[in-house]
């Protein structure tokens, strides 16, 4: 249980939302930075939803990213934002769920090159798509200002948040922990374990699918390599390593942290940046495996 | 009444016949025993009654309703609970968080969270581990977590409840204490229990009746009484001749 040890979340998600409303009022340079931030919220709460609450871990969710994006794209100018977003979504999730069933066939280390391996799969067949539709690349003229974007995106990091913090105390919630813990026990007791991972499994494809399809708008321009870029689900799961994906507080705490690091030492001096982060992750996995959350709490025993 | 009806059951591994042909009924309200050397096809007739494996042949009655090759997960809210030899508890959660999801899914009617965990102490100290319900389970000694896999299958609120060797490995007086444990729920909750057991006195003071499986083919059923003065039974345990040595497990 997630009683009030140390630091609660409503502080931490008060810090984040702070520095984001600054962003909204402090001009172009500091509304990207909160826009980033909000945007990695947003992705590894969605991925915890899936890959912390049942130990199976996705390094491939930046298919569901890439999906959303080529949506917003393809539809860009045809279909209003307002629905092309959620449609982004949508979309994202109703290809989690088609997949789900033969994806979550296999577990442990399979599972990992398998969600890898997919995102690519995807990414190729969409690249072939694309050039076939004879667009090496869409831009998208007339996007919404990154002011707008960052509302939009930080109702989406609130509402990832929201989703982890409820699901962590349902019944469902419950489920996944025991489908983490043992999954033969757990369907031994009745847990309909299948229908409980395919569900997960969707369910945090959603919000990446529109994380992806506002990205899009970000940059105003759409090229398939770049919105696939596995870079992107191994930054997911830096950051929910570092920051802890044992409660919704570690990733804001990760992001937080993955961002500051970022933007502090990226354009200065990119190879020490990278360097730190290496170590940082090394640091986590050995030192401290439930990450930074559990500097919180590091007396709190089982959940 | 019978409860669970094992119709010609067969299950091969390959070219090994784990089970061949085996019947028999448990009676409801009884507590019926299961016997045999290792490698006899106990705990693979668990696993099939269970819906852990399927059945190569053969069928399950449960209530009248065949059930073989059905889900784990709608096997037990059906009504049979089983614990595994090995133990498996949810290491990492709480020895109550573990009770508690097996009432929050194992039950056929809808049990709210608060509820749940309410229920889950009821069990917890019926079973003797209230001391222990916050702990990680993880942290049990091997008798806690023998009885931690007894109390989470009671919390699926099983009308049959099938024990595999839950005094394996405990000291005498665990075994007397278990053994109370077994009698208590089992009147308690109105059970009926199917018993793996390698402690052959724990078995015979326990059980209404005792069905033995070698190599996986029934050679005898009947009470205690009549198992051990079984011919089959006493070959099978210490081979056919008079002077042979005896059996670690008996």
């Amino acid at each position: 249980m997630i009683r009030a040890h140390g630091l609660p979340l409503a502080a931490i998600l008060a810090g984040a939302a702070a520095l984001m409303v600054f962003g909204l009022g402090s001009g172009s340079y500091w509304t990207i930075v909160a826009l980033n931030l909000a945007m990695w919220i947003a992705l590894t709460q969605s991925w915890s939803l899936f890959s912390g609450m049942t130990g199976y871990i996705s390094l491939g969710h930046v298919v569901a990213y890439g999906i959303g994006a080529y949506v917003v794209a393809f539809s860009f100018k045809i279909v209003p934002l307002w629905l092309s977003i959620p449609l982004a979504g949508v979309a994202a999730g109703l290809f989690a769920l088609m997949v789900a069933l033969p994806v979550l066939r296999v577990r442990g280390p399979y599972f990992v090159i398998l969600t890898f391996g997919l995102a690519e799969l995807v990414k190729y067949i969409l690249l072939n798509v694309e050039t076939g539709l004879g667009k090496s690349s869409r831009l998208l003229f007339g996007a919404p200002k990154p002011d707008t974007l960052l509302w939009i995106m930080v109702g989406l990091a609130a509402a990832a948040t929201v989703a982890l913090y409820a699901v962590h105390r349902s019944r469902f919630g419950r489920g996944l922990d025991a489908i983490r813990e043992d999954e033969t026990a757990a369907e031994t007791i009745g847990i309909p374990v299948v229908r409980l991972k395919v569900l997960a499994y969707a369910a945090s494809a959603v919000i990446p699918g529109m994380v992806g399809g506002v990205m899009a708008l970000r940059s105003t321009y759409f090229e398939v390599l770049q919105v696939f870029n596995p870079t992107i689900s191994f930054t997911i799961v830096t950051i929910a390593i570092i920051g802890g994906a044992g409660d919704a507080r570690g990733p804001i705490l990760g992001a937080l942290f993955l961002v500051g690091l970022s933007e502090v030492l990226q354009n200065a001096s990119p190879q020490i940046y990278l360097i730190l982060l290496g170590l940082c992750l090394i640091g986590c996995v050995l030192f401290l495996p439930t990450g930074l959350v559990g500097l919180l709490h590091r007396k709190g025993g089982a959940r | 009444m019978t409860l669970l009806a094992i119709n010609a059951l067969c299950k091969n591994f390959g070219g090994l016949k784990a089970l061949s042909d085996v019947s028999f009924a448990v009676e409801r309200g009884s507590i019926h025993g299961l016997m045999g050397a290792n490698g006899a096809g106990k705990t693979t007739l668990f696993s099939i009654i269970a819906g852990n494996t399927k059945p190569t042949s053969g069928r399950v009655f449960f209530d009248g309703d065949p059930i073989q090759g059905r889900r784990p997960d709608t096997i037990c809210r059906l009504g049979i609970a089983r614990t595994f030899q090995i133990v498996r508890p949810f290491p990492g959660l709480s020895v109550r968080r573990n009770v508690e999801t097996a009432i929050l899914y194992g039950r056929q009617e809808h049990v709210g969270t608060a509820d749940a965990e309410r229920e889950a102490d009821r069990i917890l100290a019926e079973i003797g581990l209230a001391d222990a319900a916050d702990k990680p389970a993880s942290t049990l000694t091997l008798s806690g977590r023998k009885r931690l896999e007894v109390a989470r299958a009671l919390g699926t609120g099983p009308k049959l409840l099938m024990l595999d060797e839950v005094m394996a490995g405990l000291t005498p007086t665990e075994v007397t204490e278990m053994m109370q444990t077994i009698r208590r729920v089992k009147e308690a909750n109105d059970l009926t229990v199917l018993i793996i057991e390698h402690v052959v006195s724990a078995l015979s003071d326990l059980s209404d009746r005792i069905t033995v499986l070698h190599h996986g083919v029934k050679i005898a059923e009947g009470t205690a009484r009549e198992i051990a003065e079984n011919k089959d039974v006493q070959s099978a345990y210490f081979g056919e001749d008079d002077d042979a040595g005896s059996d670690d497990d008996v």
